[in-house]
């Protein structure tokens, strides 16, 4: 199945199919709303427990308020819950420790990922907090297989890591930040150092 | 500066993921990104699977190469075309180092890495960030290494030594003297005086191969584990067994001759009291176990079964002789 066909579909969107299966609704924190199918929410550690300790009826989720998902915007809950419609009724993984991990990203998944690199982090975020664990799993691959062959130089390009001597002076300044008394009493030992004193007190 | 079209923060997505992006990459990309941060040093060593061994070697090039369970080896090229010369007061560091991952089935994957770091800083990398205790060297050379080079090495906790090389005899047995472990296929630099020496060193294991040994040498070895190439004829083997029987080679726990003739058991155990093993009784020999580790091959494949079992002062030996048309394996198990 496509991305595009993938059956999550804004609730303004036409006609939406009845079926006899429950289809929950969820908000995201830009009020856009979503219908996601019991099932697909299984996928979702977290919802499959909010739902259950809800214990709605097929009445409570149309006549109820949408339940609202507030740290996660609708362009990102979009692609979480495409992902889950497509991949409901799968086993969810279980991560038993083994190292090497391999992960294969299928082909939907890999559509659903071409995507830009913000949303690809806002994504694994909404993943890890809604504990999909093979979302989870496929995104952090895709971040994984930036890496391919770079160099230690073009690694930190690529993940903007600081330097260690760039990460001692931002400890530093943050360091400094909290406590300018701190840095009083250094450029004072320092001057007395200067002045050739060897004793502070 | 090379060109990166995009970035990722990598850092500031929640630690679970993050940690997993770290374990989904491969050991070269792992080992790129340990080199850019001290954190990310602590956090690859936390989740990588230690290098069963990581070799030094010294042959046409200098580098290194490191195996780990299951996962694809890397070998780093320190040194290449442009060895250190007798000349240089220390060291160089040269601004390329080739490194390449081993894949099992897809060609190997070579890159190239800009290099500010010395010979001894790649190798406390190593230790660190893979666990290696021990580090082997293997010396496969042709000409003389600049003696500066060695002293990188000074400091290293050598598991075992790899030897097929002509070169540098004083070199060379400073390192033998500082292993338990030595492995020489073919050539090696000793005169034969200093070759008795070295056998007579207290090796956990020694392993002679593909190089001519007399039966004089062979009782000279002071080793627990032995494995050697020879021409010994039944006769010899018989002598041997009979000496051994005597007391020679108290040390020698576990014996594995490779003999490039056909041998019939019966001549070799002439004379000599014995008792067939049962063939259900399984014994397996461990002489090759490091070895085969190296390869990924199970050392359950080494598990042999049935025998002769001869004794010396009670303490039973089973000995394994296995023919095929053009060679014979002698094999050895002292049983205390």
């Amino acid at each position: 199945m496509s991305v595009e066909n993938a059956p999550v579909v804004d609730v303004d969107e036409a006609a939406i199919p009845v079926e006899k299966k429950m289809y929950y609704r969820f908000e995201s924190n830009d009020k856009k709303e979503f219908r996601v199918s019991e099932l697909a929410i299984q996928q979702s550690e977290t919802l499959n427990r909010l739902v259950e300790a809800m214990g709605y009826t097929s009445e409570d989720v149309e006549n109820k308020p949408a339940i609202a998902i507030e740290n996660i915007d609708g362009k990102t809950l979009k692609l979480v819950f495409q992902w889950c419609e497509h991949h409901k009724g799968e086993a969810i993984p279980v991560d038993d420790g083994s190292v090497p991990k391999i992960v294969e990203i299928p082909e939907f998944d890999a559509k659903l990922m071409d995507i830009d690199n913000g949303l690809l982090f806002k994504l694994i975020w909404a993943a890890d907090y809604l504990n999909i664990v093979q979302l989870l799993n496929v995104s952090c691959k895709k971040v994984a297989n930036m890496a391919q062959g770079k160099t230690p130089a073009q690694l930190r390009r690529v993940y903007l890591l600081p330097s260690d001597e760039e990460d001692e002076a931002a400890k530093r300044a943050a360091q400094e930040a909290q406590d300018p008394r701190a840095r009083e009493v250094e450029e004072e030992f320092e001057e007395r150092k200067r002045q050739g004193g060897n004793s502070f007190f | 500066m090379d060109a990166v079209e995009f970035w990722f923060p990598l850092l500031n997505l929640p630690e679970k993921a993050w940690k997993y992006v770290l374990q989904y990459l491969d050991t070269v990309d792992q080992l790129s990104l340990s080199l850019c941060c001290e954190e990310l040093k602590t956090i690859i060593n936390a989740h990588h699977p230690k290098a069963c061994v990581t070799c030094v070697y010294i042959k046409n090039s200098v580098g290194f190469e490191i195996m780990f369970p299951g996962v694809p080896n890397i070998t780093i090229t320190f040194f290449d075309q442009e060895m250190p010369l007798d000349t240089d007061p220390q060291l160089p560091i040269p601004e390329i180092v080739k490194v390449k991952q081993s894949k099992y089935i897809e060609d190997d994957v070579l890159t190239q890495w800009n290099n500010s770091q010395s010979f001894q800083y790649w190798i406390d990398h190593f230790k660190e960030v893979f666990d290696c205790s021990e580090i082997s060297l293997s010396f496969e050379l042709e000409e003389e290494l600049n003696p500066i080079f060695y002293n990188s090495l000074e400091k290293l906790t050598i598991g075992d030594i790899e030897l097929n090389t002509l070169t540098s005899e004083d070199l060379v047995t400073k390192f033998v003297s500082r292993t338990e472990k030595l492995f020489i296929n073919g050539k090696h630099p000793f005169k034969k005086e200093n070759f008795q020496k070295i056998c007579i060193q207290n090796f956990e294991k020694l392993h002679l191969l593909n190089h001519e040994i007399s039966m004089d040498t062979v009782l000279l070895i002071n080793a627990s584990t032995m494995a050697i190439t020879t021409k010994f004829r039944e006769k010899e083997l018989n002598m041997y067994l009979k000496l051994w029987k005597n007391g020679a080679n108290p040390r020698m726990r576990c014996l594995r001759m490779s003999i490039e003739r056909k041998l019939n058991h019966n001549l070799v155990l002439k004379g000599i009291k014995f008792e067939e093993a049962p063939h259900e009784k399984k014994m397996q020999f461990k002489l090759y176990r490091d070895q085969f580790r190296r390869n990924n091959i199970n050392p359950e494949d080494l598990t042999n079964f049935g025998g002769f079992i001869i004794k010396r002062n009670g303490d039973p030996a089973t000995i394994l002789i296995v023919t095929t048309t053009i060679s014979t394996c002698f094999q050895m198990l002292v049983h205390s």
